[in-house]
């Protein structure tokens, strides 16, 4: 059984999280609908989450100290669902850690949960997803998603995840799970230890003329271009 | 006349009205200067080497901050709260704007192209449009000017219509990242050219307490090294340090008022700080807003006449024009798991695609009448929230093709020059005013034949280079139709109180002064006359700056 997944604050230590003093302020009039719906519904296997809470962070926000301005709303039980999922899309490999070693779940919690419209029905969605997840697994399982056995957890993802693949009536599942990824996967390459395993090696200044590429990059660059009958330029 | 603290009123704190600060208060003169917006300190403010990942969202844009997190456009964007404008029946159109000190010269792109000859005499080759009032040759020293004051990097390639700079004006542009390279080569195997872009971005030590360009960092969340070019961080201090200049911020201008002399002789505006309405009194009045804004301001003014103030053409607001955008994205799978490097760079593009069909087109050998060009985008760029989109399935590929395909797509953004006509303008709403009880626009937009035809050219061009690079177009490929971005989506609106020969048919003669009243000057985008393909900031200074040495010798000589 995978140990429970708990909130990395670590990664994003510079954020100053606003839990008290907003409470349940304005809430835009578009969250509205999904908030009073989850709100409704008692019979959700993964509890209700709490409705959308804080602010947008408006205009003008302070750049210099950058500050999430709402609260994480997902229940417990969707945060070790989205662990176990985050987990079997990008699993641990001998170069690199899992998603949840670097705090992927806390970002969906905050994509999910924040206040604007453009991410709403991205809430919407994957909260649906998890659900319907939950429901498959209970049923074939008799466990949790977030439990079960990692074969039980791709058998689930196979019938929608691949878009050459998916199962007819699971459209909308296929969709939400685009989202999730795409959330989960940027929040994987983003963070510093994704970010250098990817290969970013900006963000450094460096003095006199800009040093372009490197000997071995224009190796490259002409090995790429040979076979298309082409050849480095001169002169940039 | 009644005597001032001041001489001249500056409306306005971006390219135009920076620059026009900037010359005035050097020639003595006593500048007041009003900015809508906040005042705004980029070397306390810009987040420099914020990473995304400490951005709420991952730095990404949001509603209240389109462009993203850490973007330097404040209190801005699409749509301001409380600050609403409208479009016409069957008409999109979109206003960036921002409410902070230096407007849009915070963010900007730091493109800097100059117009041509052709550019100037547009009517004159083909018959569309208007001739500006003034040629290419007149103006030249005075980019020349502007390009050694700010600070601009290239090289003068000999291009037609792409005017090389004086001798000594340009600084080294830095070297080309490799998907640039390729790029190049398999245009020039096609017979397009691809040259070092031109890009308002120090690269030389300047001497003035700037510095040249460190190679990182964003230069959309402005540059508190002052590398890449802003007012704040240059001619506004400047011309601070003349002791000649005052900045009132948080005033929002709605009137420009007329004495019985039919001279200007003051603004009115609201204190944004208390909500008190403000006269302030001046010998003279710069008008440099933005196109728009100032379009507004203007139609808001002289409230005898319903037609606004300096308008007897009746131009005012029409001839609206945006820049041409349409954009084609390729994957090249050569250039998959590339080696690894610094591509940052200048940040933004260090070549590009000028127009190299002028002999083909004046030939009447292609379907549209005017140019554009492709700003080349490729690079191992920082990782954000686009990082993860894409892809398909899940497992430890997934990361893996990520990896894969980083820094292996390649975009063409075209910027081509549209030719004004009547279904494009903005008019005062009737129905509808601001927060602060200020009548709003309303704009009006409609493309022609004239610009489908060149974005389907651009779009096959994007998609040869692609080709030859041995790549896929990997975006949707649309009618020209649907691919041709919203007007004022290129955030290049200009052309709303255009300059001309006579004041029969424009507002404004070569040096920006209104016919009508010859102490209003307008001194930014709305004067243009035609909307070249080259991004239009370089021509705001250059034009701002002879218009600015124009007032000066009006003043000197008495005559205002």
């Amino acid at each position: 059984m995978r140990p429970p997944y708990h909130p990395k604050m670590t990664r994003r230590a510079t954020l100053k999280w606003l839990f008290a003093g907003l409470g349940t302020a304005p809430v835009l009039a578009a969250c509205g609908q999904s908030t009073r719906s989850e709100a409704a519904n008692t019979d959700l296997l993964l509890g209700s989450p709490k409705p959308i809470s804080g602010t947008p962070y408006g205009a003008d926000p302070d750049m210099m100290n950058p500050r999430v301005t709402w609260q994480r709303t997902m229940t417990p039980a969707q945060l070790q669902l989205v662990a176990a999922l985050s987990d079997v899309v990008m699993p641990a490999t001998s170069e690199r850690p899992a998603a949840t070693a670097l705090g992927v779940p806390d970002f969906v919690d905050e994509w999910v949960s924040s206040p604007y419209e453009m991410t709403q029905g991205t809430r919407v969605a994957c909260f649906e997803l998890f659900e319907w997840l939950e429901q498959e697994a209970r049923a074939r399982g008799e466990t949790s998603f977030a439990e079960a056995q990692i074969d039980q957890q791709q058998a689930l993802l196979d019938r929608f995840a691949w878009s050459e693949n998916v199962e007819p009536g699971l459209e909308s599942m296929a969709s939400a799970f685009d989202h999730f990824r795409t959330i989960s996967v940027s929040a994987y390459l983003t963070s510093a230890e994704g970010s250098d395993w990817l290969g970013y090696r900006g963000n450094r200044p460096d003095t006199g003329d800009y040093a372009g590429p490197t000997p071995e990059a224009l190796e490259h660059l002409s090995a790429a271009l040979q076979p298309l009958g082409l050849s480095i330029p001169e002169g940039l | 006349m009644a005597e001032h603290e001041h001489d001249v009123l500056v409306i306005g704190s971006g390219a135009g009205g920076g620059m026009a600060a900037y010359v005035l208060t050097r020639s003595g003169v006593k500048v007041h200067m009003l900015e809508a917006g906040r005042d705004y300190d980029p070397v306390a403010e810009t987040p420099m080497f914020a990473e995304n990942r400490d951005a709420p969202l991952l730095g990404n844009g949001t509603p209240d901050k389109d462009f993203g997190y850490y973007n330097a456009t404040i209190d801005g964007g699409w749509d301001i709260d409380g600050e609403p404008y409208s479009t016409g029946d069957d008409s999109e159109f979109r206003w960036w704007r921002t409410r902070m000190l230096g407007g849009r010269t915070n963010h900007w792109a730091r493109n800097s192209f100059r117009m041509g000859a052709y550019d100037f005499k547009p009517r004159t080759r083909d018959g569309l449009g208007f001739d500006w009032p003034i040629t290419y040759d007149e103006l030249a020293p005075w980019y020349d000017e502007v390009e050694r004051l700010v600070g601009v990097y290239g090289v003068n390639s000999g291009l037609a219509n792409h005017p090389d700079s004086g001798a000594g004006v340009l600084q080294p542009p830095p070297k080309a990242r490799v998907p640039e390279l390729f790029a190049a080569a398999a245009a020039a195997d096609i017979g397009i050219p691809c040259v070092p872009a031109r890009r308002a971005v120090l690269t030389r030590d300047p001497g003035d307490g700037r510095s040249p360009c460190f190679w990182a960092t964003d230069c959309g969340r402005g540059c508190n090294i002052g590398a890449a070019f802003q007012t704040t961080t240059s001619l506004l201090p400047w011309a601070r340090s003349t002791g000649k200049l005052t900045i009132t911020t948080d005033a929002m201008v709605y009137e420009i008022t007329k004495g019985e002399d039919g001279n200007a002789n003051g603004v009115r505006y609201i204190d944004k700080t208390t909500g008190e309405h403000k006269f302030i009194g001046a010998r003279a009045v710069v008008l440099a807003a933005s196109a728009a804004e100032s379009a507004r301001i203007l139609l808001n003014s002289n409230a005898n006449d319903s037609g606004g103030l300096a308008n007897s053409s009746g131009q005012i607001g029409r001839n609206l024009m945006d820049t041409v955008g349409s954009g084609i994205t390729g994957q090249i799978p050569a250039l998959e798991n590339r080696p690894r490097y610094n591509e940052d760079g200048a940040m933004g593009m260090h070549v590009y695609i000028p127009f190299w069909l002028y002999e083909a087109q004046a030939a009447g050998q292609l379907d549209f009448p005017r140019g554009y060009h492709l700003e080349v985008y490729s690079q191992f760029s920082a990782p954000g929230m686009g990082s993860g989109s894409g892809l398909d399935g899940y497992g430890s590929m997934i990361l893996d093709s990520a990896k894969r395909y980083y820094g292996s797509f390649i975009h063409f953004a075209q910027r081509g020059e549209m030719i004004p006509n009547e279904h494009c303008y903005a008019e005062i709403d009737q129905d509808r005013k601001d927060k602060f009880g200020i009548p709003t626009l309303k704009f009006h937009y409609k493309h022609s034949d004239h610009e489908y035809g060149q974005v389907r050219h651009a779009q096959q061009a994007s998609i040869e280079i692609i080709e030859r690079m041995g790549g896929r177009v990997v975006s949707d490929v649309k009618a020209p139709e649907d691919a041709i971005a919203t007007g004022g989506e290129i955030i290049h609106e200009i052309g709303t109180a255009r300059m001309g020969a006579s004041a029969a048919d424009s507002v404004t003669n070569s040096y920006g002064q209104t016919w009508d009243v010859p102490n209003l000057y307008i001194l930014d985008g709305a004067i243009f006359a035609s909307k070249a393909h080259k991004n239009p900031t370089l021509t705001i200074l250059t034009l701002a700056m002879r218009g600015a040495d124009h007032l000066v010798n009006e003043m000197k000589r008495g005559d205002l």
